[in-house]
């Protein structure tokens, strides 16, 4: 079995859709016309209905299920819970929202105001007793009670954006934890939250796994077989988190600010059209990527040259395609066929070219989609000089700091505040030694002179100071084999071409600095923990990690029983893609192949987790 | 591993229900009117949801009927497409297939009614609000989508078995000539009868068919070969000839009768496809009108400031103009009257 934990969610959410009908007679609305798919379809399952979701829900199920999906599971709208709803006659309506106690009044109004027959009620996690009290109690008061057909608790509060990826939605939880003047009473709600969390995401696998973490910080507060749930505090290592990254996916969520599988990006705008007084806003395009699209799923993973290679190389296969159709439908006869023949040949042909416009279409509009991705990578690239930054973090990373290199960025024009920031904490983070008192007075007056928040800079010297975080011992990066490096360089003459006149000059002047980093895959130190953790590797004695295991008898801790085949990594505070795919990638390249499921509590942009430190700086008494 | 991952969701409905019930009493001690209210009402889910059903509107009982016939057209459907599928030549099911198809055919015919009539239906119904509308207009979308995937189907086994069809007559031709197809080289021959040339499954007229394609100079050799067929033999063929050709007579009427079927289909298709265009929201996310809004919300603002603007402009305008009038009126006043 492969852990999906997307596949598993979709499955209970469809369950949901359907009144959790029992799972023999489930049957489905089946758009696809169904011959044979088709099972038995009940007339009550052929009832039009209404969802009503929140906030919550709605980032959740947002990835998830599109509109045309919802419609073929019978739903004919969806609608906010606290929007000004109008009564729909003879329609029922499911619920999926959040226990909350605002959410339950708006529920008890609803029934009150009768603004449908039925309610389905499912609630996100679960609702506790006192709540459940307090519904009952409003809907008997209004009379409604008989309302309510079925009430559920989903325990699904977690959202998921690819098979092996998912996270709470539960925003700037590293600030939350590490608040120095946070009230024990919010922590812990805090760390309810990531419980309920991380509880409806083993459940809906319906797994107990072995719990493994390192032997200090907020991980530990964390107590709850052939899996293993590997949590780590965000502590464990922060410059990850700060990273400027180099392959697509991390550039498109680092750099175009990747939420929920989709990308905002603002289209260019048209010169000279600067009106004096009123600016119209600028025109957004928003894109989704995900499982559904093939270039994503082949390219994400890559480095930002090799993606433009690839789009290029799409871009001609989609030429390639056209021009089949076109001859395949063409006018080019061969005279000496038999008429009736090539009657028959061309109907076929053209059906079969009828049948295949519709994918070349969505093809096309990958194209395009990534095409404008790309084009304003591109141009974020140049303008912050991504490259230089992120082969400077790269090595300052894998130890061999180059700190002239850096101060120079710092000094220089490229690049915003934010990045220099980032930079900066990344080189404090990873030296061996902390530099002295001068080169950092020097560092703080550049970081100042660039206009940098310098509250996040003196919060990790302190951290670092205080040796709290920073490099976890015994696992150190180690740098990727130059084979693969050598190897990658090989595909890197064709960008030219459709790349120049895409992107217009410059690509190969960018790309030329950072050519030695083609190939570079980065082992991150959770991935290199995991390593120690799956392959059973750690001695006993010296075992930095804590196991739990809760089906071995209470108060002893189990051992971990050698190599494991899935596991759950969980990072309480905030994880990235760039951890996720050195997990993905590292579970390919391991023999056997591993499955790996990786998860957080979000997923801040750089620049956001950079925000979080600050705001912690400030916080931190002086 | 059950399919759903069912173990993870928990049915509290039971749990609600004693509570309900529990807080029923004691409001029941208090009030006794409500009690009286209250009990007339069954509880058990199974009978709160036949009661809904069973209140539904007659435009939703609509909707579920016309969904329950294209859930049972789809089955027929699926009944022929595998009798369709069925290639051999000889318990040809063609019966069954012709009355089966205009089954279905009369059945999409009807259905596409109901679908007009529930929609002038939700049309009349304009009891108010914009929900409950769009609502309706959802439901008859769907079901037309459907039923248009429906058709699409049928389509496809009728094409399917056209093909079969052809292939068989194909097949046929292959082993056999017909007499309207006879090859050109024993056409001249006059000199025999012409049902003597045709030996229903010779090997010879095989051979000599592929000969006279070889070169067209073997004509007359070959044509010299078919008396090698013995006289009685060739009655024999007459006899079987008989059969044969009301059989491919047969056979030709239902491939039109397929193919007219399918023209009709298309119109109905095209028709519904029209139809449905509009309904283009394949790849709209559930969040996307939420930020659409917000988008237009800011539009709304810009157009509001420019209006604004152009307002303010407009009012100096008017100002000037009648600052001007005025100087003139006076001017008149004075100098003139």
């Amino acid at each position: 079995m492969v852990l999906n934990v997307r596949k598993k969610q979709i499955e209970a959410v469809e369950r949901m859709l359907h009144f959790h009908a029992q799972p023999g007679s489930q049957g489905r609305l089946s758009a696809g016309g169904g011959l044979g798919s088709n099972g038995q379809t009940t007339p009550e399952e052929e009832a039009y209905k209404v969802l009503i979701l929140d906030a919550f829900t709605k980032d959740l199920l947002a990835p998830l299920l599109k509109v045309s999906e919802l419609r073929r599971h019978g739903v004919t709208m969806h609608l906010q819970l606290h929007q000004d709803r109008q009564p729909i006659a003879d329609a029922p309506a499911i619920y999926f929202v959040q226990a909350t106690a605002e959410n339950i009044q708006r529920i008890v109004a609803d029934g009150a105001q009768g603004l449908y027959d039925v309610l389905h009620l499912n609630f996100v996690h679960s609702i506790s007793r006192q709540l459940m009290e307090q519904l009952a109690g409003g809907l008997v008061k209004t009379d409604a009670a008989q309302r309510i057909a079925k009430v559920h608790d989903m325990y699904l509060s977690f959202s998921t954006l690819e098979a092996g990826l998912f996270c709470l939605n539960l925003p700037e939880a590293y600030r939350h934890i590490n608040e120095p003047t946070a009230s024990e009473a919010q922590i812990e709600a805090v760390i309810s939250d990531v419980v309920d969390g991380l509880f409806s995401t083993l459940a809906s696998q319906s797994i107990v796994p072995i719990i493994r973490c390192p032997k200090a910080g907020a991980a530990q507060h964390l107590r709850s077989h052939d899996h293993i749930l590997v949590l780590f505090d965000r502590n464990f290592e922060l410059s990850v988190m700060l990273q400027h990254p180099w392959t697509y996916k991390p550039l498109v969520h680092d750099v175009l600010g990747l939420a929920l599988n989709k990308v905002t990006v603002e289209a260019p705008e048209p010169a000279g059209a600067a009106s004096t007084v009123l600016k119209p806003p600028p025109k957004r395009q928003t894109f989704e990527v995900g499982e559904a699209d093939f270039f994503w799923e082949a390219s994400g993973a890559k480095p930002f040259p090799d993606v433009v290679t690839d789009l290029d190389q799409s871009i001609a296969k989609y030429k390639q395609a056209i021009e089949d159709l076109n001859r395949r439908t063409g006018a080019d006869v061969d005279p000496n066929a038999d008429p009736n023949e090539l009657m028959q040949a061309n109907t076929r042909g053209l059906m079969s070219a009828v049948a295949s416009l519709p994918e070349l279409t969505e093809r096309k509009r990958t194209i395009d989609k990534h095409t404008a991705m790309l084009t304003k990578l591109l141009d974020c690239i140049k303008n912050r000089g991504l490259d230089k930054l992120y082969s400077l973090e790269d090595s300052a990373i894998q130890g061999k700091c180059d700190l002239p290199g850096i101060l120079s960025v710092i000094q220089g024009s490229k690049g915003t505040s934010a990045d220099k920031l980032r930079l900066a904490i990344i080189y404090i983070l990873t030296v061996d030694q902390l530099p002295g008192q001068a080169d950092a007075d020097r560092m703080q007056q550049l970081l100042e002179a660039a206009g940098a928040d310098l509250s996040a800079w003196t919060y990790a010297l302190r951290m670092r100071r205080m040796n709290l975080m920073g490099r976890s011992q015994g696992v150190a990066p180690v740098a990727s084999s130059s084979a693969s490096s050598l190897e990658g360089l090989g595909g890197f003459g064709s960008v030219s071409g459709w790349a120049d006149k895409a992107f217009g000059q410059g690509l190969s002047s960018i790309t030329k600095g950072v050519k030695t980093l083609l190939g570079g895959e980065q082992l991150t130190a959770v991935t290199l923990a995991l390593d120690t953790i799956m392959e059973g590797r750690a001695l006993p004695e010296n075992d930095p990690f804590m196991t739990f295991d809760p089906k071995a008898a209470p108060g002893r801790a189990g051992r971990g029983s050698g190599p494991a085949r899935e596991a759950i990594v969980f990072m309480i505070g905030g994880g990235n893609y760039i951890e996720y795919d050195s997990l993905q990638a590292w579970a390919q390249r391991s023999q056997p192949a591993k499955s790996i499921v990786y998860g957080s509590t979000d997923l801040p942009t750089g620049e956001i987790f950079v925000k979080q430190l600050a705001d912690l700086g400030r916080l931190t008494p002086r | 591993m059950p399919p759903f991952g069912g173990q993870s969701i928990r049915d509290k409905t039971t749990e609600f229900r004693a509570i309900a019930e529990r807080l029923r009493k004691e409001q029941g001690a208090a009030g006794p009117s409500g009690a009286v209210l209250h009990g007339a009402q069954p509880l058990g889910s199974g009978a709160t949801q036949n009661g809904a059903f069973s209140q539904q509107s007659e435009a939703a009982r609509k909707a579920a009927r016309i969904g329950q016939g294209i859930h049972s057209t789809s089955q027929k459907l699926h009944k022929l497409a595998q009798l369709a599928k069925r290639t051999s030549k000889f318990d040809d099911p063609a019966q069954e297939i012709n009355e089966l198809s205009t089954l279905v055919k009369q059945d999409i015919q009807t259905l596409n009614v109901a679908i007009a009539d529930l929609q002038s239906l939700s049309a009349r119904t304009t009891d108010g609000n914009k929900q409950s509308i769009s609502h309706s207009h959802t439901v008859v979308d769907n079901l037309r989508t459907r039923l248009k995937d429906t058709t699409k189907d049928f389509k496809d086994v009728l094409t399917k078995r056209t093909e079969v069809l052809k292939s068989n007559q194909d097949r046929r031709n292959l082993f056999s000539i017909r007499p309207d197809e006879g090859p050109s080289w024993q056409r001249p021959s006059s000199s025999q009868p012409q049902r003597q040339e045709q030996p229903l499954f010779g090997e010879a007229a095989f051979k000599g068919n592929m000969q006279s394609r070889g070169d067209d100079d073997a004509g007359p050799s070959s044509s010299e070969r078919t008396p090698f067929l013995s006289q009685s033999s060739q009655q024999q063929q007459l006899q079987l000839m008989q059969p044969q050709d009301s059989y491919l007579t047969s056979r030709a009427e239902a491939l039109h009768n397929v193919e007219s079927t399918i023209t009709e289909l298309g119109g109905i298709f095209q028709q519904l496809a029209h139809m449905v265009q509009e309904q283009g929201e394949l790849t709209v996310r559930i969040d996307e009108n939420v930020e659409e809004t917000l988008a237009n919300v800011d539009s709304a603002q810009a157009q509001l400031l420019k209006y604004l603007n152009s307002i303010s402009s407009n009012r100096w305008l008017i100002m000037k103009v009648f600052f001007v009038m005025l100087a003139f009126l006076v001017f008149f006043i004075v100098f003139i009257a």
